[in-house]
Order: C-alpha cells, then sequence, then structure tokens
C-alpha cells in the first residue's frame, strides 16, 4: 500500500510530531490539523488530510488531558484515519469511520505507557537510593521509550498492513456504519464542549455563553470574531478587578454620600 | 543571560535545565508520582554539580524531589527555576522548604496554566486550525505555530524570572494569578458558547405529519430556536457527564453506539 520511503518518512513525522506536542507541549495547538497535513503530504494528498486533521481537532478541544486524566488519542486517530482515506481515495467517510474508533481504542494504550513507567521510576529511585545518579538519569531518559515504542505501535501495523487488508477493511464497512459514524463525528464534539463547561467556573458566567451563542447563531459572527470579542470582554474585567481597593472605597464613599443627602 | 549565582554550575547546565523543565512531563509520566522523575530528570544535572562532595546528602535531596508532583507543563519552568536558584545557596534545610514551595505552587500554576492554555488557549486556536483546515487550508497553522513560539518564549522567560528572582515574584502575585484565571474563563465560555452551534452538528431523515403536509422534524425544531439540536446535545452529554461513574471513554462509546444505531435505523 505505502513505498518504504513513505513508511519511514511517515513513521519520523509521528514519532516527532507527538513527542513534540503531547509530550514535551512544545506544540500545544493544531497537532491534529498539522500531522493530517504532513501525512497528507507524504502520501500526495495535503487537502483530505486536513480535512480529517481538522475534524479530529475539532473533536478534541476539550480533551484536555488534566490532573494526568485519559482522553481519546485523537492523534492516532488523525494519522490512521487520513492515511486510510487517502490511500483508499474515499475521503473523510473513511477517515471517520476508522479514525474514531481507533482513536477511542488507543485509551487503552495511554493507561498501558503509564503503567509501564512505574518500573522506569522505580529503577531510577533505587538508582538514586544507591548513590548511583548517571544511572538515575539513564532510568529517567528510558521512560521515553515505552511512549515511543507503545505509541507507535498502531501506526507501525497499519502502515505495514498489505493494501488487500485494508480495501477489505473499508469494503467491509456497510454503509449504515458510515452514516452512523459520520453523524458521530459530528455529535463528538459536544463531549469536549461539555468538559470545558464542567472545568469552568459556569454558575456566575452562563451569560457569556449565551453571549456567545447569540453572537454565532443569530448574528453569523465567526468564531474567531467572538473571541476577540471576548478577548475585549475579558480585558475590561480584568482592569475592573485589578483595582478592588479602589472600587469599594469609591462605593462606600459614594454611598456614604447618598445617605448624607437624604 | 542566565549567570550561575555561586558558580558552581555553568552556564550550560542551567540551559540544559531549562530545557529539560520544558520537557520533562515526556519522561516517565506514571499514576504514582506523575511528573515528578522527569521533574527530578530536569535538575540533576545541576544538583548532582553542586552537591558533589555529598552524595549521601544528594541522595536524600532526590528521594524527596521524586514525592508526587503534577502541575501545568507550561508554566513548570517556573517553579525548576525557583527550586534551582534555592538549591544553589546549599542552605541547610534548604530542600523541604523548596518542596514547600513547590507544592504549594504546582496548585496555584496548574490552575492557572490549565484554564489558560488549555481550555482557553485549545478553545480558540485548536478551533481556529481545524475550521481553516475544513476547507483545506493549512493557514491555521500559522496562527498556532506562532502560539508555539510565544509560548515557548514564555516558558524561558518564566525560568528566567524564577532563577533571579526567587519565589517572592511568584508568590506576590496569587491574586493577580486568580484575576487573570477568571478573565481567561469569560473568553472559553464565550467562545464555547459559539463552539456548540458552530461545531455539534447533527440532522434526522424524520418526518411527521402536521395537518395536511409533512413536517420534517429537524425544520420544525430549527423554527423553535436556532441550532437547536447542537443545544440539546451538548446539555444532555453534561449532564450525562456529571453522573457518577460516567467517564469520558464511556460517553464517547455511548455516543458512537447511539449514533450507530440510529444509522442502522437509517435515520440518520
Amino acid at each position: 500500500m505505502f513505498s518504504v520511503v513513505q513508511i519511514i518518512l511517515l513513521l519520523i513525522v509521528w514519532v516527532v510530531v507527538t513527542l513534540a506536542s503531547s509530550w514535551m507541549i512544545l506544540l500545544p495547538y493544531g497537532t491534529n490539523v498539522l500531522l493530517g497535513w504532513l501525512v497528507g503530504l507524504v502520501l500526495g494528498d495535503p487537502v483530505t488530510g486536513l480535512v480529517v486533521g481538522g475534524t479530529m481537532e475539532l473533536m478534541g478541544i476539550g480533551m484536555n488531558p488534566l490532573g494526568g486524566s485519559v482522553v481519546p488519542d485523537y492523534a492516532t486517530g488523525t494519522f490512521v484515519g487520513a492515511a486510510f482515506a487517502i490511500a483508499t481515495g474515499q475521503g473523510l467517510e473513511v477517515g471517520t469511520a476508522i479514525g474514531i474508533p481507533v482513536a477511542t481504542l488507543c485509551v487503552e494504550l495511554t493507561v498501558a505507557i503509564r503503567l509501564i513507567n512505574s518500573f522506569f521510576l522505580h529503577r531510577s529511585m533505587a538508582a538514586s537510593e544507591k548513590g548511583n545518579f548517571k544511572a538515575m538519569q539513564y532510568w529517567a531518559w528510558g521512560g521515553l521509550l515505552p511512549q515511543i515504542v507503545i505509541g507507535t505501535l498502531p501506526i507501525f501495523l497499519v502502515l505495514t498492513l498489505g493494501s488487500g487488508v485494508v480495501e477489505s477493511i473499508v469494503n467491509a464497512i456497510p454503509e449504515w456504519l458510515n452514516n452512523g459514524f459520520t453523524a458521530a463525528s459530528g455529535v463528538l464534539p459536544a463531549v469536549g464542549l461539555a468538559i470545558l463547561l464542567i472545568c469552568l467556573p459556569l454558575k456566575n458566567n452562563f451569560m457569556w455563553v449565551i453571549l456567545g451563542y447569540l453572537l454565532y447563531a443569530y448574528l453569523g459572527m465567526p468564531v474567531l470574531g467572538v473571541a476577540i470579542l471576548a478577548f475585549v470582554i475579558a480585558w475590561v474585567v480584568y482592569i475592573n478587578n485589578s483595582k478592588p481597593q479602589a472600587a469599594t472605597v469609591s462605593t462606600t464613599s459614594s454611598e456614604g454620600g447618598i445617605e448624607d443627602d437624604e | 543571560m542566565m549567570n550561575s549565582k555561586s558558580g558552581a554550575i555553568s552556564k550550560r547546565d542551567i540551559w540544559n535545565t531549562f530545557l529539560l523543565s520544558i520537557g520533562y512531563q515526556a519522561f516517565v509520566f506514571n499514576y504514582e508520582t506523575m511528573q515528578s522523575a522527569g521533574w527530578v530528570l530536569s535538575l540533576s544535572g545541576c544538583l548532582n554539580k553542586i552537591y558533589a562532595d555529598d552524595p549521601e546528602l544528594l541522595k536524600e535531596k532526590y528521594n524527596k524531589y521524586f514525592q508526587f508532583y503534577n502541575t501545568n507543563p507550561i508554566l513548570n519552568p517556573a517553579i525548576t527555576g525557583v527550586v534551582l536558584s534555592m538549591e544553589e545557596t546549599k542552605a541547610e534545610g534548604v530542600t523541604d522548604t523548596c518542596l514547600a514551595l513547590r507544592t504549594g505552587l504546582m496548585g496555584t500554576l496548574a490552575g492557572l496554566g490549565d484554564s489558560l492554555f488549555w481550555i482557553t488557549g485549545r478553545t480558540v486556536f485548536c478551533s481556529i486550525a481545524g475550521y481553516m483546515a475544513l476547507e483545506g487550508s493549512p493557514a491555521g497553522l500559522i496562527v498556532t505555530a506562532i502560539m508555539c513560539i510565544l509560548i515557548a518564549v514564555l516558558r524561558y522567560v518564566l525560568f528566567d524570572i524564577g532563577y533571579s528572582q526567587g519565589a517572592n515574584f511568584l508568590l506576590e502575585r496569587a491574586d493577580q494569578f486568580r484575576n487573570l484565571t477568571n478573565c481567561a474563563a469569560i473568553i472559553g465560555l464565550c467562545v464555547i458558547g459559539a463552539m456548540i452551534p458552530s461545531t455539534v452538528t447533527f440532522s434526522t431523515n424524520l418526518t411527521f405529519a402536521m395537518g395536511d403536509a409533512t413536517a420534517t422534524l429537524d425544520g420544525f425544531l430549527e423554527t423553535i430556536l436556532p441550532y437547536l439540536w447542537s443545544i440539546l446535545i451538548t446539555t444532555a452529554v453534561f449532564f450525562g457527564l456529571k453522573k457518577k461513574g460516567m467517564t469520558t471513554v464511556r460517553m464517547i462509546w455511548l455516543i458512537l453506539i447511539i449514533c450507530v444505531v440510529l444509522g442502522f435505523f437509517g435515520i440518520v
């Protein structure tokens, strides 16, 4: 299905981008778009890659691995989805039908990597206990291995699958299943947004959600415009909150003034 | 830029510690102590030199630093910088002070960083990159690339401030951080309000008889409120996720199953 050069290039893209993004936090935003685009460039169809990457990126908003929680591995989903979408020439529909289940299943791999890392942690601690600080460092560096090896496993399997296997997988997907996954790719962003709503202080701030909705649904303002307007509002609120003392002084004095008048 | 205070470590050692304080999360992230091993690794180059004469003391220090640690990785360089500058003084019992500071700061910085860079930042910048990609344009990546560079610079500045000005700089600004966190939430919530109608999409083939004519369910809902499906779905997921025993991954499986069942019956 893929040539040797393509496989090598794709593996390099995968290891570099995922290590830099989810593990080093050097690329905090747009990782799936970047991955989809690079996969597309290597396989000769950047637009399909971008569309699959963009779909996964929007699904992944809100899926923040905060406090060590596990979230669907949309990077693997993007990579596999984009590769299938381009290799079969069937585009986004195949991309989501393959990519979403892969992203969801790879959660187990993330858990496995962290469990295996415990082994490296204890080796590193034991080395420090013995006063061998070089070995302590080597074991900590070795902790990169589980992420690279296990994280790359699904990618490697997919890349080395023969075109016959891929064709038969894609052909085995009935139309109703495709329709279901396409519908799911529209619904799944709601999970990320709902998580964000749970994380954020919603209690005294719900009006901002309504404002955002009104701007988009009734005024047709694009999301970037909403973000800039929200930035302006937040700026004003920040300045107002920055001088709490001055504010309380002026209110009390004006209240006092009113009382005097009465 | 960052010259060693004591002379025990070189500029290069400090630079290496800074670089590792950026990527420390990649090393041995686990469920027991989370980011601690990578954090120890980032500091070990310098500590090994500062305390080269006293391996027993060094052992004790690492033992303490291997304890649980978890914060926002973007803001972590500030903490590493503070601890490095304090350890360089070689004061007695400094590690206990450092540990208390580390534990105190990691919660504050996690709250600030998570709401600024993850919740708000991702909502804004991932959506920009995502939408442009859906139209087949990689231009959104330019915006995210600029943000990535700015964040890298910020991490350097934080490390530098932490190292040269110590903990007071961070501790004095706790109120400012809280204010910043709250204001970031406004941006996040506003953008989420716009993203619910724009990214959550759903449509059915259902029709029902209305008098003589048949009407589509979607069209009917649309007359009540624009993007009503998006609102209903997000609300349902929101309350579903708040249910006990419901995890993100279970919710995703549930949605996949429901959508596939609906697809099987030809509804979607």
